[in-house]
């Protein structure tokens, strides 16, 4: 795939489909090699991070914890009633809804990059992840992957809604 | 100055030079007029986020161009300054002009 189409792509996430070919077409009428191509795509997504972003990306990570909070209960019992080998995966799996909703949460926010947000939180997942604060930590780390892929699919639905 | 949209240093350049260059304002040439003119070369991301505010605020307007195969077959975007926008930087710039006046500054005749 050319790297036109894959800054396009990039960009598009972030602002209206034409105003990303429009930064693309600049960079290629000025011939930039690789490397600055490349690296004016990254310095367009770091711009583009708004201070409603970020607050946006720490509110993501709050209502993660909120929903982490109500499912406790849950790997609480398992912890109890379970071998331990199961409620290790009971905690992991129950993770995955958790993201789910994160993804719909961040969806329903009114603004206007949801994946932006969504990159972040995952970016702050991980780094909790690595600093090993508990099991939650990692997990949520580990099933940032499904956060993404949720997060994509409904934004996704809701352009093509209000395309249509 | 009540009511007038505030404008940073950056915005008053991209501003500027997108009014020196008329109809032909499009995210290269406005890059290139910036480094011409104050010799300062515009990071990508920070010229079209600003771009793209002074849009949001009503300062400016753009329009898309035809495809070009010199581009990829993309558009380009042009960019003019609106009614606001010009007096956002007319009152910008008289600020500077007050703010100057009886200054002894080194370099500059009129200061």
């Amino acid at each position: 795939m050319h790297r036109q189409t894959i800054g396009e792509w990039i960009l598009g996430r972030l602002m209206t489909q034409d105003h990303a070919a429009a930064i693309v077409g600049d960079l290629e009428e000025n011939g930039v090699s690789h490397m600055r191509f490349w690296l004016a795509i990254a310095s367009n997504v770091i711009h583009s991070i708004s201070r409603a972003t970020a607050m946006a990306a720490v509110k993501g990570c709050l209502v993660q914890f909120a929903f982490t909070l109500l499912l406790s209960p849950v790997v609480t019992v398992a912890f109890y009633f379970l071998p331990l080998r199961y409620f290790l995966w009971i905690g992991a799996i129950s993770i995955l809804p958790v993201q789910i909703f994160t993804a719909f949460w961040i969806t329903r926010q009114k603004q206007k990059q949801p994946l932006l947000i969504c990159l972040m939180i995952v970016l702050i997942d991980c780094a909790l992840g690595l600093l090993k604060i508990n099991n939650v930590s990692i997990n949520m780390a580990i099933w940032s992957i499904p956060l993404l892929l949720a997060t994509i699919a409904i934004d996704r639905r809701n352009r093509q809604k209000s395309i249509a | 100055m009540a009511g007038a949209a505030y404008l940073g240093e950056f915005e008053q350049i991209v501003l500027l030079a997108i009014l020196r260059l008329g109809d032909g304002a499009y995210g290269v040439t406005i890059g290139a007029e910036i480094q011409k003119q104050t010799g300062r070369v515009p990071v990508s991301g920070a010229l079209y986020t600003t771009l793209d505010r002074l849009e949001e605020k009503g300062l400016l307007s753009s329009a898309m161009g035809d495809p070009t195969s010199q581009r990829g077959g993309r558009a380009k975007r042009f960019f003019t300054v609106t009614g606001t926008g010009l007096a956002a930087i007319t009152q910008a710039q008289r600020s500077y002009q007050n703010l100057m006046k009886g200054l002894r500054l080194p370099g500059l005749e009129h200061a």
